[in-house]
């Protein structure tokens, strides 16, 4: 993991797969780290790139978003979820996306991680809608 | 077949394995038990058959024949439920003294009959006739199963290496196949067309139903009169046990489990949810992004039972597949927020915290849509879910 993200008030963007977005409102799931994810949600960071932006860069690589939701920073970190930069460089099979970063949920067994990811989506929904394709 | 296990030995007795969210944690609805009564009544058939058999001199079994043959339920056991029964040696004695080896031998013989019937049926191949006692007793033998659920043969494998296990579709295709109509379980909603309360005639009510056309259903008259009177064409929710015939067709209802007027949203939320459930069945692996498992049947099937176990609760669920091959449904009830997760194996998790308060419910792992979910489910929502 890279440094931690030390911006309180940045918002990190979150992508929503239209199967997970019914009437405007995501799925929880989408605020908690899959199985393959290690504990570690792929989030971007608004202090260098925007929510379309990062939605156009998502998927231009085939990946399906059909909305894109966020979280600030101190937002996490209330839920004992630490986030730290995760920039892609370029090179490698994924684009170039040096806003990328990561939320670590590992301080939370997979149980307690479906209840925080409930409280995230809450606050990520009165925050409302960021983008939407 | 695994012949060294075949025969229901004094010690173990016969266990029957039910399959199926309900019966998860040696749960045993009590709808289902009467098929243990009904399996008791197949094995005695088959019974009085090889005992005839085997005595050709003879044109009756013995006295005491039948009751010699009783079987205690002496438990259930985890997996997903159990029930064993075991032959009450005891009283086969008092009731036919000196045959007790005997009837063990026929009592084996006879289960292996079941057995090699039903495994010869899931490879299409049936007898051309079996006598009516048989097929009273195969009807009502599985007749409360689901759609996903199925009852296993413990230790019974057939000729392709797979445990035997009957479940709904084999038991169509079965007793179909030896007589012309099936009973099965049917639970929709439908639109009261009809009414009839007249003394002296059967009190009944007619609700037109998507799948089998107008059914007529018989309730108690202060029923009709005091609950479905004046509310014609509005709908209604009902969970029976319906006569099929071969082709699906529905000839007539055997039991009524429940019959009951619902809200016109309710029946649109209702549609609404059950559409949304359609198109995640529709799933294909790797939806998400190359990730994502299908989302199963049983997922699915548990889901669409939750649907009609709580229909007052569609107007507030929002359902998302899961990359598990499991439904998600999310919804805000009772000042609290709240999702039920169904798993891929149909079992199911309720999570939740409290808006604006520092309550949380952690997932609890429970079997399917059981009374237990639904107790939980119930609390959480604080109005009785109805």
């Amino acid at each position: 993991m890279g440094d931690k993200i030390t911006h309180q008030d940045e918002v990190l963007f979150r992508q929503i797969h239209p199967l997970s977005f019914q009437d405007g409102v995501p799925g929880s799931d989408r605020f908690r780290p899959s199985e393959l994810d290690q504990n570690r949600l792929s989030v971007d960071r608004s202090g260098l790139t925007s929510a379309m932006a990062a939605h156009a860069l998502f998927v231009s690589t085939g990946r399906q978003s059909a909305a894109v939701f966020g979280l600030e920073v101190q937002e996490f970190e209330s839920e004992s979820i630490l986030c730290s930069e995760d920039p892609v460089l370029a090179g490698g099979p994924d684009p170039e996306n040096l806003a990328h970063a990561l939320a670590d949920y590992s301080a939370h067994t997979a149980g307690k991680q479906k209840v925080v990811a409930k409280r995230l989506k809450r606050l990520a929904v009165a925050r409302g809608c960021l983008y939407q394709a | 077949m695994a012949d060294e296990e075949i025969s229901p030995d004094a010690e173990h007795g016969i266990s029957l394995r039910y399959v199926g969210g309900r019966f998860d944690g040696a749960r045993l609805p009590l709808d289902v038990l009467a098929d243990l009564p009904a399996f008791r009544d197949l094995l005695v058939a088959y019974a009085r058959q090889e005992w005839l058999t085997a005595n050709t001199s003879r044109k009756r079994v013995p006295k005491g024949f039948d009751k010699s043959l009783s079987f205690d339920l002496t438990s259930v056991r985890s997996g997903s439920a159990i029930p064993v029964m075991q032959w009450d040696r005891a009283s086969a004695q008092n009731f036919l003294p000196g045959f007790t080896g005997e009837l063990e031998e026929i009592i084996g013989a006879s289960y292996r009959e079941i057995i090699t019937l039903i495994d010869e049926a899931s490879h299409g191949r049936f007898p051309n006739a079996l006598a009516s006692e048989h097929v009273r007793a195969l009807n009502k033998f599985g007749s409360g199963l689901r759609d996903d659920e199925r009852i296993e043969f413990v230790n019974m494998t057939g000729a392709d290496g797979n445990v035997i296990f009957l479940d709904s579709r084999r038991r169509k295709t079965l007793i179909t196949k030896v007589r012309e109509t099936y009973v099965s379980r049917y639970e929709g909603t439908g639109k009261l067309v009809g009414i009839q309360a007249v003394e002296g005639l059967q009190p009944s009510i007619d609700v037109e139903t998507n799948v089998h056309g107008v059914i007529r259903i018989v309730i108690d008259r202060e029923r009709v009169l005091g609950e479905f009177d004046g509310n014609m064409h509005a709908p209604v929710q009902f969970d029976l046990q319906v006569e099929l015939d071969n082709a699906d067709r529905y000839r007539s209802i055997v039991e009524v489990h429940g019959v009951e007027l619902i809200d016109e949203r309710v029946v649109a939320d209702l549609d609404r949810c059950r559409a949304r459930l359609s198109e995640i069945g529709d799933l294909l692996a790797g939806w998400d992004d190359g990730q994502g498992s299908a989302i199963t049947k049983i997922a699915i099937s548990v889901a669409n039972t939750l649907l009609r176990k709580r229909p007052a609760l569609c107007s507030v669920y929002k359902i998302f597949p899961t990359i598990g091959g499991g439904v998600l449904f999310e919804f805000e009830a009772n000042d609290w927020d709240l999702s039920l997760e169904i798993m891929a194996d149909g079992g199911i998790e309720i999570f939740g915290f409290e808006v604006d308060e520092d309550g949380e419910l952690l997932p609890q792992l429970l079997g399917g849509i059981s009374d237990e979910a639904l107790a939980v489910l119930d609390k959480s929502v604080g109005n009785d879910g109805r």
